[in-house]
């Protein structure tokens, strides 16, 4: 238990001062595994093969992976650190003020609490009091109930020894949170498991910051954007070191913000999912690995990590080039059967890469995101074929506000006057897309890209609330997806033929069977009203062995140039420089 | 004079992986020319080889030589700021309990400094050893 004397004398700034460096320490390991990744390991491993090679690099990995146990944990120090003497101020205050007031009625305070007051004599007492009878031998005791001294000394003594007690509790409490963040120096261990104990026994004692920080998930990315931006450096870093998993993901925060805060959460959401061991956390597990190297790696323009979660099929927001500073970002959801997988680290993850270096070139100020925060249908042998999910509309309903807060995040962090912003939907994403446009609030976008669409749950482009000027639509003719029921009959009579076996029947039945399984008019439509432009045809259904070949090139520069051009020019903002194609 | 740090068994025996490689055998097996580089080196002392400053394992080593640098600064700025923490702290566990994990995070950033001295002294030794150029290196490791 703490003494007055010890309280008294307390210098939190002690505290502080060990928590700044704590936290420099945190902060230059940060910037030392940047240059490990970047200088060294992808330096190396990119031009470099063999022996000596790997034998470097696997040295060089561990120590990346030592920068970040250092930077997380040295973090969770400093944040304990400021924490307790943040918090010792306040009863050390109460402690004081006790002690002054004590000083000014000539009261003596004794280092074991206790308080020595002046008797009050007779003639002081209040005038009934002199009218009890004399009792000449003895005065009546003076009781607390009738001493004033005696009342006000008890009252004193309370809040001494309320603040003691304070004292002692937080003194206790951050003792032991400190105590936890031992470590040795195998270089081998960094446990991540052990981390994310720490970091959530931490948060623990910050509960006031968690529920702030679960309270502004609901708020306009505005308003977050305005709440981050009044608070300190030293708090912004606080909190982000002790929540990076909520930081990270939380919309409105800067997006190198974010990146940090979600690359430091990242070996821990690897570890958990680790752990984990089922099959659904294994398939997450390989895609985090993907973007994980992804992430290290050297890119051009950077790459930058918005979000990343295991909550449904998993998370993951990622920008090529930095979105606050861009003038122009397009943000892109997938559809169909993308989930937080390999695939997705590879393929799906690519195409806004693509997207990004195509755009740049009309104009550097350029960043493109990937979008995976909502649950896309899954399909797939193991779901199914009869699979309904991916038929309704649901998902897209329910991503669609998420969505829209997302880009409402772009433009609340971003530093341009008025930032171009694209939307685009491929797929089932076109549909979350074009639900988004039917929120209350319609959607932040200045332009919207619809590719390989089976509808967007409207039936002019106009209804998408941009204006039909804004609306660009990519349908590649043997995309059997990007067919309208109005056509389904001439794709039955061919494509049905073409398409035999298993795939064959699914397209049949599930793409094509029923008018219900259509959201909406075919955008590529005249009737819809969109501007259409150029795609290649692309290769007929499994004529290549792949199941819609034409489903899946839009954005790839190599398979059809035109197409990713186009894409590039309006997302760089030079959308009247498309080719074009008649509408069906 | 000051001598090249010698490289990690581990590193040199991946890249000769039939010689037997100690801490003690001189390091290098250089070829003709590369020992100018070493020789040059050495007399630089923790400086560059100039003959190979531009290849990638030169470069690695020059980021792990700042990043010693930077650790051994990092660690005495802890230390100072953790100097007199004793007095006006008296009587709190946590004042003892900082004290008390102090030692295990010094015992870990002195073993990422070390590692950061000894591939500073490996990734030099590689890349003089292929006497690199880009073009060099790279023909020397499709063999």
């Amino acid at each position: 238990m703490v003494t007055i004397d010890e309280l008294t004398r307390l210098d939190t700034s002690k505290f502080s001062t060990a928590a700044k460096s704590w936290g420099e320490i945190s902060r230059k390991a940060s910037a030392a595994r940047q240059r490990v990744d970047y200088e060294m390991v992808a330096a190396l491993s990119k031009r470099e093969k063999g022996e000596a090679a790997s034998a470097a690099l696997s040295d060089l990995r561990q120590l990346s992976q030592n920068y970040q146990y250092i930077h997380t944990e040295c973090g969770l120090v400093r944040t304990a650190l400021d924490g307790l003497a943040a918090d010792l101020a306040e009863p050390q205050r109460k402690l004081q003020q006790a002690l002054d007031h004590a000083e000014q009625l000539k009261f003596t305070v004794r280092s074991n609490g206790s308080v020595e007051f002046p008797r009050v004599s007779f003639d002081q007492l209040p005038a009934p009091a002199l009218q009890q009878p004399a009792h000449p031998d003895s005065a009546p005791p003076l009781t607390a109930a009738t001493d004033p001294n005696a009342a006000k000394a008890q009252e004193i003594a309370d809040r001494i020894a309320s603040a003691l007690r304070e004292a002692g509790e937080i003194d206790r409490r951050y003792a032991e949170e400190l105590g936890k963040l031992r470590t040795n120096g195998n270089l081998k261990n960094t446990d991540w498991a052990d981390v994310a104990r720490d970091l959530k026994s931490l948060q623990a004692v910050r509960g006031d910051s968690a529920k702030e920080l679960a309270e502004r998930k609901g708020k306009p990315p505005r308003e977050n954007a305005r709440w981050w931006g009044e608070k300190s450096k030293e708090e912004q870093e606080r909190l982000a070191s002790l929540f990076p998993g909520e930081i990270g993901n939380l919309d409105g925060i800067p997006a190198e913000t974010r990146d940090r805060a979600n690359r430091d959460y990242l070996p821990m959401l690897m570890d958990k999912l680790r752990e984990d061991g089922s099959d659904d956390a294994e398939t997450k597990l390989a895609g985090l690995r993907g973007l994980s190297e992804k992430l290290t790696a050297r890119n051009d323009p950077p790459l930058l990590l918005l979000g990343v979660g295991d909550e449904g099929h998993g998370r993951a927001i990622l920008s090529y080039g930095n979105p606050d500073t861009s003038k122009n970002v397009s943000a892109y959801v997938p559809g169909l059967g993308t989930r937080l997988d390999a695939d997705f680290a590879d393929g799906t993850v690519a195409r806004a890469q693509q997207t990004a270096s195509t755009a740049r070139r009309y104009n550097a100020s350029t960043a493109s995101v990937v979008w995976l925060g909502y649950d896309a249908p899954i399909t797939g042998t193991d779901q199914g074929w009869n699979n309904l999910d991916v038929m309704g509309e649901g998902r897209a309903k329910k991503g669609a506000p998420t969505y829209d807060r997302f880009l409402e995040s772009i433009r609340a962090t971003n530093g341009n006057e008025h930032p171009h912003v694209t939307a685009i939907g491929h797929s089932y994403g076109s549909l979350t897309v074009g639900k988004a446009s039917q929120e209350p609030s319609g959607i932040p976008a200045d332009d919207i890209i619809i590719l390989g669409s089976p509808g967007v749950g409207v039936d002019k482009a106009e209804d998408l609330g941009v204006g039909k000027e804004h609306v660009f639509v990519g349908a590649a003719d043997n995309d059997p997806v990007s067919w309208a029921p109005s056509k389904r009959d001439t794709i039955l009579g061919t494509g049905g033929v073409l398409m035999g076996g298993a795939l064959g029947g699914y397209v049949a039945t599930e793409l094509f069977g029923d008018d219900k399984n259509w959201f909406g008019t075919d955008p590529a439509s005249k009737e819809f009203g969109a501007q259409r432009f150029k795609v290649n045809d692309g290769p007929a259904p499994l004529i290549h062995g792949d199941f819609m070949p034409a489903h899946s090139r839009y954005f790839d520069p190599s398979r059809d140039p035109e197409s990713a051009k186009n894409i590039g020019l309006i997302v760089s903002g030079h959308s009247k420089e498309i080719t074009r194609m008649a509408p069906r | 004079m000051a001598t090249p740090p010698s490289p990690s068994s581990n590193l040199l025996q991946a890249f000769h992986p039939h010689q037997h490689v100690t801490e003690a055998i001189p390091v290098v097996m250089p070829r003709e020319g590369a020992r100018m580089a070493i020789a040059s080196a050495a007399g630089a002392g923790s400086g560059d080889t100039h003959r190979a400053t531009s290849g990638p394992w030169t470069r690695a080593s020059g980021v792990a030589g700042d990043l010693h640098r930077s650790m051994q600064e990092d660690m005495r700025n802890l230390d100072h700021a953790h100097e007199g923490l004793k007095s006006g702290t008296g009587g709190f566990s946590s004042a003892s309990t900082l004290d008390s994990i102090r030692s295990g995070w010094n015992d870990r950033l002195s073993a990422v400094l070390k590692k950061c001295r000894s591939l500073e002294g490996d990734l030099r030794s590689v890349g003089v050893e292929f006497h690199e150029n880009e073009s060099h290196t790279e023909r020397s490791f499709k063999k």
